[in-house]
C-alpha cells in the first residue's frame, strides 16, 4: 500500500541553500491514509518549518514531498493549486489565522472559491452552513467576525475552512496550544471525529506530549532539525530509546531533570546534535552523527540507545 | 467595534458638501457668467446693490461666479488627482510589498528616482509636451501624489504579509493577485483612506501654486490659483480680488485637513 | 502523581491574608470586574497554587497583591502582609510591601530591559534599599546568579538579555525578585512560555529556593501537573471568583466545584486514560460581560440552579477546604 504522504530527505532553511543553517535537516517519514502522525519537539526543533515545508509554503532546499501520487516539490502554479485541494492546514493562533475583515462565511467559503469555482453563491452558502454545523456552530455565525468570537470558536471556524474541501491530509500546526485546557479537549475530539467520519489523515505538530497520546498513533521526535526517534506512540512513550525522548518524557511526567540546560547555540560541528545535553554521550557521539535505522516501524538516531 | 461617527467628522463633511454643491448650483442663480464682462462695473468692490456680491475683477467679471468656478476646478482636480494617486500608489505599493525581492527593488528605485526629480522642471516638461491643458495638469499632480502613498502601502503590506491569515490563504491555494485584492487591499484600506484625505488638500494647494505660476489652469478659465495670481497683482488697489479666492482656498484646505485628522482618529483605534 | 506536602515544616502565623479583594478595570460605562471578592490565606514558607484559565483574573489578582495594579484600576478589599494592610492608597506603604513580595512575571522576554546588561539590572535591584558599594553589589549579584543555578555568573553579568535563552532569562528574573530578601515569591505562569525540559529544571529551582530560604510561594498557573508537583494548597479561580480552595491532592482528586471537576476532567494526561467523550467538558461560549450578582460560572455549569443567577455563592468552609457554590459536588462525602 503506498503511503498518502511520503517525505524523503527534506531540507528546509531560510537563507542560502545548503545544510548549514538548515532548520529542517534531512527528515523523512510517511503517513498513510486515515492515520495521525504527531511531530513533537521543543522550540528550535524545526517542527513548524517542517509543516510549512511539506505544505510548500516555504520551498524546501532539497528533498521530495509526494502527496497522493503528486510530487509537490516539482509543481508550480495551477497544478500546485490543484494538488492543494487535497491538503489543508490548521494554524496555532486561531484568531490570527482568520482575516479580520472576512465574515465567518467568507473565511469558510474561500477554499471553495479556489477549488470549486463553478459553484454558485447559494450552493457555497449551503456547503458552509453544513460545515459549520459539523463543527458545532449554528447558521447565526455566518455573519460574525473573528474579533467577536472566542479562541475556541475561531479554531472551529478554521477547522471548518480546512475540512470543507474534504482534504485527505490536514497539517495541524499546534492547533490547541493557544487555547484553554477545557477547550483544547473538545477541539481535539472534533478533529478525531472528522478522522472517523471522513478518513482524514493528520500531520499533527505539537510540543505537548499528552496531546500526542490523545490524538496520534505514531510519533516523530525532533531536535534541532533532525529526527531523533520515531515509532508508535505506545511503544515510544512506554519505552523510549533515544535519550532526548526519555528526557522529554521524564520532564513532562515529574519535572525531574538532570540534563544540563541547553546553550542557545546550535550544534554545527560533527556528531550528534544532542551531544551537549546528553547524559549518555560517548566520544563517538562527537565524531559522527548517528543514523536512523528502522526495525519494524521503529527507529532512533543514537549510538547509545536506551535498551528496553 | 463600530464607534459612532464623531462630531468633527460630520461637521467637516457637511461643510465640504455644502461648499461643493454651492459651487455647482449657485452660479446658476446669478445672471453673471464666469466670462461675462460687465463694463459698467469694472474693479468694483463687493456690493449688493451693484449686483456683484464679491465684487469684480479688472475686466469686470463677477468675482462671485468666478470664485465658485475656481472652487469647482480646484476641488475637482484635487479629488481626481488624489483618486489617481490612490489607485497607482496602492497598486505599486501592494505589489512591491507583497512580492519583495527584485520587483520590490525595481519599483522602489523608480519611486526614489521620481522623488528626486526637481518638480517644477518636470511640470514644465509635461506642459510643454502635452500643452497647457487640464490633462497635463492632472497628470503632473497625480505623478507626485502617488509616491508617498506607495511607500505607505508598501510598509503596511510587508507587515500584513507575515500575518497568519495571509499564510492560511496561501495554504488554501489562493492566487497571489487574489490575495492582494481580497486580503491585502481591504486591510490597508484604513490607512489609505486617511492618507488620501490628507493628500487632497496638498494636491489642491499644488494645483493652486502651479496655476499661480501660470503653469496650470489658463485664462479665461478660473481656478483659485490663477484668481489669486490676478488678485496679488491688484492687492493694493482692489484687495478683495485676492482675499475672496484666498479665503476660499484656506477654508477648503483647512476643512479637509481637519476631516483627515478626525478620520485618522476614528479609524485607528478600530484598526488596532 | 507524587504530591509534595509541606507538613514537615512548622506552620507559622499567616504570612499573607487576602480579604475580599476586588479589582475593577476600565471606564465606568464598561467596567470589567477582573477580581471579585477573593479571600485566602497563605502561611509562611507554604506553597499555594492559583489555578484558572485565561480571563480568570489570576494575573490581576497577583498585581493587586503586589501593589502593581494599573493606576486606572479600582482596588478594594484588604491585603495583609504579616498583619499590615498593604493594599492601601498610600504609595509608600505599597512600595515597602514590594520589598517583601518578590514577583516574577510571565514573559521573560519583555520583563528585562533589552539595552541594559544583566549585571546592571541586577545591581539596580539590589541597591534599591540596601546601601552597597559597587563591588559589594556586584559580588551579591553574582551570588544571586549562582543561587538561581546560573553557571559562569561573572560572564553572564556582562551579557545582554538577547544573549540569554528563555530559561536563563527567567532565572535572572527570579534572581532580581530575590534581591530584596522577600518572604513571599509571586510567580505568574513562570514556565508557560518555556520548553518542558527547561520548565522542569525551573520547578526544581523553586523547590530548592523555597526550602533554603524559607520562602512562601504563590504560583499562578493553568498547568495542573506543575501544581501537583510543587504546591501543597490550591485555589481555583473562574471569571474573577475564587470557586474552590484546599489541599492540592483533595482539590484535584475530589473536586467540589463543578468548574474544578470540568478542568481536571479536560486535562489530558501523559499516562492516564485517553479522553473518550466530552462528558462534562465546559462549553467554549464567548463569556459575556458579567454583572456582580450571581455565580459567574452559571452559563457553563451543568448543575446550575435558579438561585445561581441572583445570589453570588459565598464560600462554604468544609474543614481544610472551602467552595463557593450553591450545588457543590460530593457534599455527602465531606462532613
Amino acid at each position: 500500500m503506498t503511503a498518502l504522504l511520503h517525505v524523503a530527505n527534506l531540507v528546509v532553511g531560510y537563507g542560502p541553500p545548503g545544510r548549514a543553517g538548515a532548520v529542517v535537516d534531512t527528515v523523512s517519514f510517511e503517513i498513510n491514509a486515515g492515520e495521525t502522525l504527531a511531530v513533537v519537539g521543543e522550540s528550535g526543533s524545526g517542527k513548524s518549518s517542517l509543516a510549512r515545508g511539506v505544505a510548500q509554503l516555504v520551498r524546501p532546499h532539497a528533498g521530495n514531498v509526494v502527496f497522493d501520487g503528486a510530487q509537490l516539490t516539482a509543481l508550480n502554479g495551477s497544478r500546485l493549486v490543484q494538488a492543494r485541494g487535497g491538503l489543508a492546514m490548521v494554524f496555532q493562533d486561531p484568531v490570527a489565522s482568520l482575516d479580520p475583515r472576512f465574515t465567518v462565511e467568507a473565511s469558510v467559503a474561500e477554499p471553495l472559491r479556489v477549488h470549486a469555482p463553478r459553484l454558485k453563491s447559494h450552493e457555497r452558502r449551503q456547503a458552509v452552513v453544513m460545515m459549520l454545523s459539523q463543527v458545532g456552530l449554528g447558521p447565526e455565525y455566518l455573519t460574525r467576525y473573528p474579533h467577536s468570537l472566542s479562541g475556541g470558536q475561531c479554531q472551529r471556524v478554521a477547522i471548518a475552512r480546512a475540512m470543507i474541501t474534504r482534504p485527505k491530509l490536514v497539517i495541524c500546526d499546534e492547533p490547541t496550544s493557544a487555547l484553554d485546557v477545557s477547550v483544547q479537549a473538545r477541539i481535539l475530539m472534533l478533529l478525531q471525529q472528522f478522522q472517523r467520519e471522513q478518513g482524514t489523515a493528520y500531520l499533527f505538530i505539537t510540543h505537548d506530549l499528552a496531546v500526542v497520546r490523545q490524538v496520534a498513533a505514531r510519533v516523530l521526535v525532533m531536535y534541532q532539525g533532525q529526527v531523533m526517534e520515531y515509532g508508535t506512540v505506545s511503544d515510544v512513550w512506554d519505552a523510549p530509546r533515544h535519550p532526548y525522548t526519555e528526557l522529554l518524557l521524564r520532564s513532562a511526567r515529574s519535572f525531574r531533570v538532570e540534563a544540563r540546560e541547553a546553550a542557545s547555540a546550535r550544534v554545527t560541528h560533527d556528531g550528534c546534535v544532542f551531544q551537549n545535553r546528553c547524559m549518555r554521550a560517548q566520544p563517538r557521539c562527537t565524531l559522527q552523527a548517528p543514523t536512523l535505522s528502522e526495525v519494524h516501524g521503529r527507529a532512533s538516531a543514537c549510538w547509545e540507545p536506551i535498551s528496553t | 467595534m463600530r464607534v459612532a461617527v464623531p462630531l468633527s467628522v460630520r461637521v467637516c463633511a457637511t461643510v465640504l458638501v455644502v461648499v461643493a454643491s454651492a459651487s455647482v448650483v449657485l452660479p446658476y442663480l446669478s445672471h453673471w457668467q464666469a466670462a461675462t464682462l460687465d463694463w459698467d462695473h469694472v474693479a468694483v468692490s463687493p456690493s449688493w446693490s451693484a449686483g456683484h456680491v464679491f465684487g469684480t475683477d479688472r475686466l469686470g467679471r463677477d468675482l462671485f461666479v468666478r470664485t465658485l468656478a475656481g472652487v469647482r476646478v480646484s476641488l475637482a482636480i484635487g479629488l481626481l488627482a488624489t483618486l489617481v494617486s490612490v489607485v497607482i500608489g496602492v497598486t505599486v505599493g501592494a505589489v512591491a510589498g507583497f512580492l519583495g525581492g527584485r520587483t520590490d527593488a525595481l519599483l522602489m528605485r523608480l519611486v526614489d528616482v521620481l522623488y528626486s526629480l526637481p518638480y517644477i522642471f518636470f511640470v514644465i516638461l509635461l506642459t510643454v509636451s502635452l500643452g497647457r491643458s487640464p490633462l497635463a495638469l492632472l497628470l503632473a499632480i497625480a505623478a507626485v501624489g502617488w509616491l508617498t502613498m506607495a511607500r505607505v502601502v508598501r510598509a503596511q503590506t510587508q507587515a500584513l504579509r507575515q500575518r497568519e491569515f495571509v499564510t492560511a490563504a496561501r495554504a488554501i491555494g489562493v492566487s497571489t493577485p487574489a490575495i492582494l485584492w481580497r486580503h491585502i487591499v481591504p486591510n490597508v484600506a484604513g490607512p489609505v483612506v486617511v492618507y488620501a484625505t490628507l493628500t487632497v488638500p496638498s494636491l489642491i494647494l499644488l494645483e493652486s501654486f502651479l496655476s499661480f505660476l501660470g503653469l496650470g489652469v489658463q485664462e479665461p478659465a478660473a481656478s483659485l490659483g490663477n484668481l489669486m495670481a490676478q488678485g496679488a497683482a491688484e492687492m493694493e488697489a482692489a484687495p478683495w480680488m485676492l482675499l475672496v479666492p484666498g479665503s476660499f482656498l484656506v477654508g477648503i484646505v483647512l476643512v479637509i485637513g481637519i476631516l483627515g485628522d478626525a478620520l485618522r482618529d476614528w479609524v485607528d483605534p478600530r484598526a488596532r | 502523581m507524587r504530591c509534595v506536602t509541606g507538613s514537615t515544616r512548622v506552620r507559622g502565623d499567616a504570612l499573607l491574608q487576602v480579604e475580599a479583594l476586588s479589582v475593577a478595570l476600565g471606564p465606568p460605562a464598561s467596567v470589567v470586574h477582573a477580581v471579585r471578592g477573593v479571600s485566602f490565606t497563605c502561611e509562611a514558607a507554604s506553597r499555594l497554587a492559583i489555578v484558572g484559565e485565561s480571563g480568570a483574573g489570576k494575573s490581576q489578582l497577583a498585581l493587586a497583591i503586589a501593589g502593581l495594579s494599573p493606576t486606572t484600576a479600582h482596588v478594594s478589599g484588604r491585603v495583609l502582609l504579616q498583619g499590615r494592610d498593604i493594599a492601601s492608597i498610600n504609595a509608600s506603604i505599597r512600595r515597602e510591601a514590594r520589598a517583601r513580595i518578590g514577583m516574577v512575571f510571565q514573559d521573560p522576554q519583555s520583563a528585562l530591559t533589552p539595552h541594559l546588561r544583566i549585571g546592571t539590572q541586577l545591581i539596580e535591584a539590589l541597591r534599591v534599599d540596601q546601601r552597597l558599594t559597587r563591588s559589594e553589589a556586584r559580588w551579591k549579584a553574582e551570588q544571586l546568579l549562582l543561587e538561581v543555578q546560573i553557571p559562569d555568573a561573572a560572564v553572564r553579568m556582562r551579557q545582554f538579555p538577547y544573549e540569554l535563552s528563555g530559561g536563563l532569562k527567567q532565572r535572572v528574573l527570579i534572581a532580581i525578585a530575590l534581591s530584596r530578601q522577600p518572604q513571599l515569591l509571586l510567580l505568574d505562569e513562570p514556565t508557560t512560555a518555556l520548553d518542558v525540559t527547561i520548565g522542569g529544571s525551573l520547578i526544581q529551582l523553586f523547590e530548592h529556593l523555597s526550602d533554603t530560604r524559607d520562602l512562601a510561594l504563590v504560583l499562578i498557573t493553568h498547568d495542573l501537573k506543575v501544581v501537583r508537583r510543587l504546591c501543597t494548597q490550591t485555589a481555583v479561580m473562574f471569571a474573577g471568583m475564587l470557586v474552590e480552595q484546599g489541599p492540592t491532592q483533595q482539590v484535584l482528586d475530589a473536586p467540589l466545584h463543578p468548574y474544578t471537576h470540568a478542568l481536571v476532567a479536560a486535562t489530558l494526561s501523559l499516562d492516564g486514560p485517553v479522553l473518550a467523550e466530552p462528558d462534562v467538558l465546559a462549553s467554549d461560549r464567548h463569556a459575556p460581560g458579567l454583572g456582580l450578582v450571581g455565580c459567574s460560572y452559571r452559563a457553563r455549569c451543568p448543575r446550575a440552579l435558579s438561585v445561581c443567577a441572583h445570589k453570588t455563592p459565598a464560600p462554604i468552609s468544609m474543614g481544610e477546604r472551602s467552595v463557593a457554590c450553591h450545588a457543590p459536588m460530593r457534599v455527602e462525602q465531606v462532613s
